[in-house]
């Protein structure tokens, strides 16, 4: 039999006859029971009949793959995956919504419209889908009749597809190749591939079965696509069980716009079934991708992915990873930088889903600095630097970019990961090098990102990063950078820092270069921290560097360097942290040549000093190599050596000098350690030609003294507070001891009792009971009594530089103290008025030193002495000389260059030293004559000046004789046979003063040490002042009177030679002390007017109208002494 | 008694219709229902050469049965009766499709003066792309004058004419109670596809000013859907596509025509088919006829033989044509009884008619009893003028004749006569019962002697009617002696 059907008469279930006979319908059976030659690769069946075939064609689609599943047709097939397409971009709506455009069509209105057009072709348009909108069969076959809108989709323009009534959504027959939609999961919409529901993003999944759940009549209305859900979730069943019961757990009330958003005005399907967008992603939406960047850090609503370009989308134990709510797909053009806000972006192979993500870009810098030095890893993040088989030895800075800080902090980047370093350098032979950053993401793996920088051109070729291909630039800066202090501040300690930047950057090619500096905390790298100043103190040319100095008073984690504004890096100091326990008591002994600080802490008392274990300057060279000149001594010349110890390159007590640099301006605010510094470097190398030196800084009547001295005292608490804090020391309980000298004005101790408080307020702590003002001649006391058994009847002598002090103790009680301004600077110095040309002692030996100096090779030093002598202020050049000795550079080179023995050796100027000591001894045995005083039992000598005592004699017992036979002479009786024993401190007798407060630091107040002051005006043996006697109170009585009784101590001293042989004792040159003792008493008067008028010039600055504040004995003396050296000088 | 109004739609009902002539030319009855068919042609395709073969042959037998049936009582060949509601010249049996030449489709819906939403609609709906020449067309741009090219949503709208158009107000005035509908067309293509369901929609809901409107509404309507029986050769409209095209199709009849149907005649044929030649239309489009063709007119036998209580009490009928198994070709020795019962001896009496006058009139014209006696002679001068009756006679039968040798090239071959074989043999698998008898005439002298016995029992009458009447009766003879 053979019927004349399509269908296969053995395999359907039709009748078989002849002829015509009565069959059946063909109905979906059988109709379906047509075979499909062609399998349905063919175009789009469009035979239906209909202007709304489209929509029917969808239903059949559903149909046929509902019923034939993958044996449909693959038109079918792709009919139904292009519809799912157009369902997932409306549940996209607002990841799309740029590009698309929801339009709606009203079967009334719009039909009324298209009649009222009065076109007669556009009324049989109207007409015809009237009819098939009402008939009775069309509407009951395509839900018409429940249905009033159809919404019409647009991508860029064109239209896509639509709602339908039959199967919710309908897509055109245009090819939609062109479009670029991609969907969460990878998956393109409208591609050759066929995705079927239960692939795709689980989320769409859930809306369209939410949906389902909405409305109880959807398996009736929307029959087919409703029974393909229902295959799809037996999918579920085996292949993703969680889903599955996600779905079967859903109700009629999930599908709501509480879950979901409405789109636009809000889209209805049949019976108003509202049609729902995915709620746009927030903070509270998860998303599951394994490439989630793992920090807590992080503050945004949704942590970024961070995503590898070329990334293989697996674990490092092979596991495939999710990429966003779907596989990562290996393809993914992850770019190698995305210029938009992270917040902006897109995920790359995805359509418009708005989702931050990294890409190496964001972290890593275009160009790469490099510098001329291996970076100091003891201070610094070095970046896990490897060399490599690079031959040169050369350090980067971190390319790395300050978002980094906004999801890691630096504890993070020195980690590894996994065994690896989060951040690692390597070098190739060629140079390249290549910067690795491992982000950590979720589930303990991570990312890499990497850049390669290329080598660096020394021909200047202008090579540029190309980000695209992620081909970074190394560009090559030679600049150092020292930070001070190496510390991070806590709360109660006023965070201090200076930054110095040097700029060598000199060469033609990067002269114009520019440098700039950000400071940042790493929980805010929004804002940079605020600088307090920044100051320059040399501008660049194309022989010398730039220095620049920041001041900054707030912590902060990590520098941005930027070149040019162009290249940039993150430098990260490798800060101190130390619990801070320990209490530490310094004492500051600030003197008129030299300044020494002591400190104890443990027991211990020794001179302050910085190791190698409390390095404050961390500077980001190595010291491993040689670092170009410029940039290793400026930090030495205008902030501070990295070593200072007894015996180093730099010690105390060190030279009363401060550093200027030539761009201070004090009537702007003038910073230590940036316009000003204490030059460790004075009298070892000359300073930089932009600074100036300032000596004479405890006397000086210059207007800007005062503002000086506390820069000076100001660097020094600088120092002192780093000291404390890298020891463990606690700043709260530091206690600072300062001194003053008796001779000292009421007036200006305020002063400097003011500069005291408001400094020590500012550096160590609240709490000014730990500052204690010691006066300079009880401290050594103090130190003498403990250590050399000193204890009662004691005489305590202080020479300093500028001023002797005296203090007289009965048994063991302090009971005068006498001050006078006659000290070494009275030997070594210039007189009144006079300069290094007429001093006998530079003329003397100026050069022989040079000489030893050039001929050695010491170059510094003579560059020292030639930045100090033209200033012709002696004592700064014996201070010169004086320092050679214990100069390291000189013991280096294994030569001696011994002032004080070339001094002590040198016999003809011996008289000087003995009228100084006997001048020094005669005053005070006068007044302890006077006051009925007993003789003393010990002298003990601090200060530095006593060294001239060394040069006297170093012969003790000698000294003794000579001084008993003084004060013998001046008492009329004899020494019992206890005698008289002098005490000194030969090697330092600086640190008396300073050793002393520490060992007992209690304060004096002025007005303690002011009642025990006696002063012998120096007009007769017993003439003390009071409050009255005042400078302007001095007749010209009172002068002849200082005259005689100067005159009256030449002759007695010379009368000692007679019982007690200069020559043979001293080894004083023999022959000319008739000279000497004519040239003593010449001038008496003038010097002393000269005196006189020197005290009047520095009281102007005050107030001339004060008391005597010391005895005037010692005016002509001053001068005397001067020009009795000039004079032995010219006599050779 | 009642009239037939049959639609052919499309080149496939052109085709189907043309069977019909055929098979009712050769005296085929339709039964006690059916006196009068009406054929309405819709084809937008004005230049199809199907339609321009089928109109001619509609007027020849119009003109051929005018001639001999003036008597209701007259049976034989071409004694149904045949109407042309259609005068017009040029535009015979033909319901007037406006609008459509020269435009394309977005023209005729004037699309470019669109706007908003009824523009991006539209736009979606009338998506997609038509293959020309290789190239992709949009659907909007399709000229229709050839059709719909296998697009029947774009049909549905043009040919949406019916409502107001003065071609079916005329045919719905002719409608009368007891009249019935048969409408042909191809599931596949475009046109048929598309006129079909919009006609069957615009019948069912027919309305006021619609004359006839609720008789309209009720009618007796059957269809055939004519399912993919041949295939083309690769060319625009794609082979591939049919079956695709026809199984949506098939779904989209279920709930939108069958309801709406009294009778549904399927009928298709899914292998061993011939490739034509790929034309979309116009003068190229001329299809060998087919024995599909040929079993789809039988539908409007069958249909038209059904009495009204059978198709009421029935129900919605779906029907198929099935045929014994055959392996070279098919005869009448493979179709059915009923099939045979309607068709075998009209057409073997005509294929006798046409092979006499082919081979033999000439000859015996003048010669013979049967032309020289009687009142009425049918002599040399019957048939040798260049117009009249018998020109259009020769005219039809060189159709018939075409239409037997199609098919029997045709694939399946469709071969009841054996054209090599002499006259009494050509009845394929069907000798003739007693040719021992005449062993010693030849064919046609036999054909002959029926001939000049059967015009002693011709009366009084037309040349015309006596020429038709003659073979009526000695073919009759003929097949009844020795072939039933």
């Amino acid at each position: 039999m053979k019927v004349f059907r399509l269908q296969d008469g053995t395999k359907s279930s039709l009748k078989q006859d002849k002829d015509w006979f009565v069959s059946a319908e063909y109905t979906t059976n059988e109709i379906i029971a047509i075979p499909d030659p062609d399998g349905g690769k063919g175009n789009e069946p469009t035979s239906i009949p209909s202007p709304f075939a489209r929509m029917d064609l969808a239903n059949t689609a559903f149909r046929y793959v509902n019923d034939l599943g993958d044996d449909a047709g693959y038109m079918y097939q792709k009919i139904v995956s292009d519809c799912l397409d157009i369902a997932e971009i409306f549940f996209n709506f607002h990841i799309f919504q740029a590009d698309i455009k929801i339009i709606e069509w009203d079967k009334t209105t719009d039909i009324q419209k298209l009649l009222n057009t009065n076109t007669s072709e556009h009324i049989k348009l109207a007409e015809t889908l009237k009819m098939y909108l009402e008939n009775k069969e069309d509407a009951n076959a395509f839900n018409f009749n429940q249905v009033q809108k159809i919404y019409l989709i647009k991508y860029k323009h064109h239209i896509i597809g639509g709602t339908s009534p039959l199967t919710l959504f309908f897509n055109t027959a245009n090819d939609l190749a062109w479009t670029d939609i991609i969907f969460s999961n990878g998956d393109k919409a409208f591609d050759t591939a066929i995705l079927p529901l239960n692939q795709r993003v689980e989320d769409f999944q859930i809306w369209l079965y939410g949906m389902r759940c909405s409305f109880s009549n959807f398996a009736g209305t929307f029959r087919e696509l409703s029974a393909y859900m229902d295959k799809n979730l037996a999918i579920l069943q085996t292949q993703n069980n969680s889903l599955f019961n996600q779905i079967n757990n859903l109700d009629s009330a999930s599908y709501n716009h509480t879950t979901y958003d409405v789109i636009g005005n809000g889209l209805t399907s049949i019976n108003g079934l509202p049609i729902f967008q995915s709620r746009q992603l927030s903070g509270t939406i998860p998303i599951v991708s394994d490439f989630e960047i793992a920090t807590t850090k992080y503050k945004g609503l949704r942590k970024p992915l961070a995503l590898q370009h070329g990334h293989k989308g697996i674990t490092m134990n092979a596991k495939p990873m999710r990429y966003f709510n779907a596989p990562y797909i290996q393809t993914t053009n992850v770019p190698y930088h995305d210029d938009r806000q992270i917040s902006n972006r897109t995920l790359p192979g995805l359509s418009n889903v708005v989702y931050p993500y990294l890409t190496v870009s964001d972290f890593l810098e275009p160009y790469l600095i490099r510098t001329i030095y291996p970076i100091n890893k003891e201070k610094f993040f070095d970046g896990n630097y490897k060399k490599g088989s690079y031959k040169e030895d050369k350090g980067f800075i971190l390319p790395l970019k300050k978002t980094f800080f906004e999801y890691f902090d630096i504890s993070d980047l020195q980690k590894n990961i996994n065994g690896r370093p989060m951040f690692q350098f390597e070098s190739l032979a060629s140079g390249t090098t290549t910067a690795t950053l491992r982000i950590p993401i979720v589930n303990g793996n991570y990312i890499e990102f990497k850049r390669e920088y290329q080598k660096f051109e020394d021909d200047g070729s202008n090579k540029t990063p190309d980000l695209n291909l992620n081909e970074g630039v190394i560009v090559e800066n030679q600049f150092g950078l020292g930070l001070f202090p190496c510390i991070r501040f806590e709360a109660d300690e006023n965070p201090e820092y200076r930054i110095a930047l040097i700029d060598r950057d000199i060469s033609p090619m990067t002269l114009s270069n520019t440098y700039n500096l950000e400071y940042y905390q790493q929980n805010d790298t929004t804002r940079s921290v605020p600088i307090t100043d920044v100051k320059r103190r040399n501008k660049k040319n194309a022989q010398e560097v730039e220095t620049n100095f920041y001041i900054l008073k707030s912590n902060f984690d990590f520098i941005e360097l930027a070149i040019n504004n162009a290249y940039r890096g993150i430098v990260i100091p490798i800060f101190s942290e130390k619990s801070r326990t320990k209490q530490f008591t310094f004492a500051v002994d600030f003197g008129t040549t030299n300044t020494h600080v002591e400190y104890s802490v443990d027991g211990v008392n020794q001179p302050f000093n910085i190791n190698s274990n409390d390095i404050q300057i961390a500077k980001l060279h190595s010291n491993d190599i040689f670092v170009t000149g410029e940039i290793r001594s400026t930090f030495d010349h205008d902030l501070v050596p990295e070593i200072i110890e007894p015996d180093g390159q730099y010690s105390f007590p060190m030279r009363t000098v401060l550093s200027e640099s030539n761009t201070a301006n004090y009537d702007l605010s003038v910073f230590p350690l940036a316009d000003v510094s204490i030059p460790f470097i004075y009298e070892r190398d000359a300073l930089k030609h932009y600074n100036t030196s300032i000596t004479n800084l405890k006397w000086s009547s210059d207007k800007k003294n005062s503002k000086q001295v506390e820069l000076f005292l100001d660097n020094l608490l600088l120092l002192i507070r780093n000291k404390v804090i890298l020891n463990g020391g606690k700043l709260s309980d530091t206690k600072i001891v300062w001194f003053y000298p008796a001779s000292m004005l009421e007036i200006r101790f305020n002063r400097f009792r003011q500069i005291w408080e408001s400094l020590f307020l500012k550096n160590i702590g609240t709490n000014v009971a730990n500052l204690v003002a010691m006066s300079e001649s009880v401290a050594p006391f103090y130190y003498y009594r403990s250590t050399q058994n000193a204890t009662r009847d004691v005489v305590s002598i202080d020479i300093g530089g500028g001023t002797t002090d005296i203090i007289i103790f009965e048994g063991t009680t302090p009971t005068l103290l006498t001050s006078f301004r006659f000290a070494a600077d009275a030997i070594f110095g210039d007189g009144y008025g006079s300069d290094s040309n007429r001093n006998g002692f530079v003329q003397e030996f100026k050069d022989e030193i040079i000489n030893v100096l050039t001929k050695n090779g010491l170059e510094d030093l003579y560059k020292a002495y030639n930045s100090i002598e033209p200033r012709k202020r002696s004592t700064d050049i014996i201070a010169f000389f004086f320092s050679l000795a214990n100069n390291k550079d000189v013991k280096n080179k294994n030569i001696q260059i011994h002032f004080e023995k070339m001094l002590e050796q040198c016999d003809k100027y011996k008289i000087v030293f003995i009228l100084f000591f006997a001048s020094i001894i005669y005053h005070l045995a006068t007044i302890m004559k006077a006051k009925n005083m007993a003789m003393p039992r010990y002298l003990t000598f601090s200060g530095t000046g006593s060294k001239t005592l060394q040069i006297l004699t170093p012969d003790n017992s000698t000294l003794e004789s000579f001084t008993k036979l003084i004060f013998e002479k001046i008492f009329h009786e004899k020494y019992d046979s206890n005698g008289l024993t002098l005490i000194f401190n030969s090697q330092n007798p600086k640190e008396a003063t300073c050793k002393g407060g520490i060992c007992s630091p209690i304060s004096q107040s002025y007005e303690s040490i002011d009642n025990i002051k006696g002063t012998l005006i120096g007009i007769d043996t017993n003439s003390f002042a009071n409050k009255n006697t005042k400078y302007n109170n001095i007749t010209s009585s009172d002068l002849g009177s200082i005259v005689s009784e100067t005159r009256k101590f030449i002759e007695f001293v010379f009368s000692l030679n007679e019982e007690f042989s200069f020559s043979n004792k001293f080894g004083a040159a023999a022959g000319n002390l008739d000279l000497v003792k004519t040239l003593c008493l010449k001038d008496i008067k003038k010097n002393l007017q000269d005196g006189l008028d020197k005290k009047h010039e520095e009281l102007k600055q005050i107030d001339s109208n004060q008391p005597i504040e010391e005895t005037l004995f010692f005016y002509p003396l001053t001068g005397i002494l001067n020009s009795l050296v000039h004079e032995i000088n010219k006599q050779k | 008694m009642a009239k037939l109004f049959i639609f052919g739609i499309g080149g496939t009902g052109s085709r189907v219709i043309k069977s019909l002539s055929m098979i009712l030319a050769s005296g085929v009855s339709l039964g006690d229902n059916i006196d009068e068919i009406v054929p309405i042609i819709i084809d937008v395709d004005k230049g199809n050469e199907d339609l321009t073969r089928t109109i001619e042959i509609l007027k020849n037998y119009e003109a051929i049965h005018s001639k001999v049936a003036s008597n209701a009582n007259y049976k034989g060949f071409f004694q149904t009766k045949q109407t042309n509601l259609y005068p017009i010249s040029g535009n015979e049996y033909r319901l007037t499709i406006q609008d459509v030449q020269g435009k394309t489709f977005g023209q005729y819906i004037d699309y470019q003066t669109q706007t908003g939403a009824q523009k991006d609609l539209t736009n979606l709906l009338f998506s997609g792309n038509q293959d020309d020449k290789g190239k992709p067309k949009p659907l909007l741009d399709m000229d229709m004058a050839i059709g719909f090219q296998g697009n029947p949503k774009l049909g549905c709208v043009v040919l949406n004419q019916f409502k107001g158009n003065n071609d079916f107000d005329t045919f719905a005035a002719n409608f009368v109670q007891g009249d019935r509908i048969f409408i042909i067309s191809s599931i596949h293509g475009g046109t048929g596809a598309a006129g079909f369901p919009l006609l069957l929609k615009n019948l069912r809901n027919a309305d006021v000013p619609t004359p006839n409107s609720a008789l309209l509404r009720s009618a007796i309507i059957g269809a055939i859907t004519v399912l993919p029986y041949f295939q083309l050769k690769d060319g625009d409209i794609k082979s591939a596509d049919f079956i695709s095209k026809t199984k949506a199709a098939l779904q989209y009849y279920l709930k939108n025509v069958n309801p709406s149907l009294n009778s549904m005649y399927y009928i298709g044929s899914g292998s061993n088919t011939h490739n034509y030649e790929n034309n979309k239309g116009g003068t190229a489009q001329k299809n060998d006829a087919h024995f599909v063709e040929f079993a789809g007119a039988m539908s409007i036998v069958d249909f038209a033989l059904q009495s009204d209580i059978m198709i009421a009490s029935q129900g919605n009928r779906f029907l198929e044509f099935g045929i014994d198994d055959f392996t070279n070709g098919i005869d009448f020795s493979v179709l059915g009884n009923a099939s045979n019962g309607i068709i075998k001896k009209p057409l073997i009496q005509y294929h006798f008619f046409k092979m006499y006058l082919d081979y033999q009139l000439r000859k015996s014209i003048n010669c013979q009893p049967w032309s020289n006696r009687g009142k009425v002679k049918i002599t040399k001068d019957f048939i040798n003028p260049t117009s009249g009756f018998y020109q259009i006679l020769d005219s039809f039968n060189k159709r018939f004749g075409e239409w037997v040798n199609e098919m029997a090239l045709n694939d399946p071959h469709f071969t009841p006569f054996n054209q090599d074989a002499h006259l009494l043999n050509s009845i394929s698998n069907n000798p003739p019962k007693d040719s021992f008898m005449n062993f010693w005439k030849t064919n046609y002298s036999l054909f002959d002697d029926y001939l000049n016995a059967a015009e002693r029992n011709i009366g009084n009458t037309t040349a015309e009617l006596k020429f038709i009447e003659l073979f009526n009766k000695a073919t009759s003879n003929l097949f009844t002696q020795r072939y039933n």
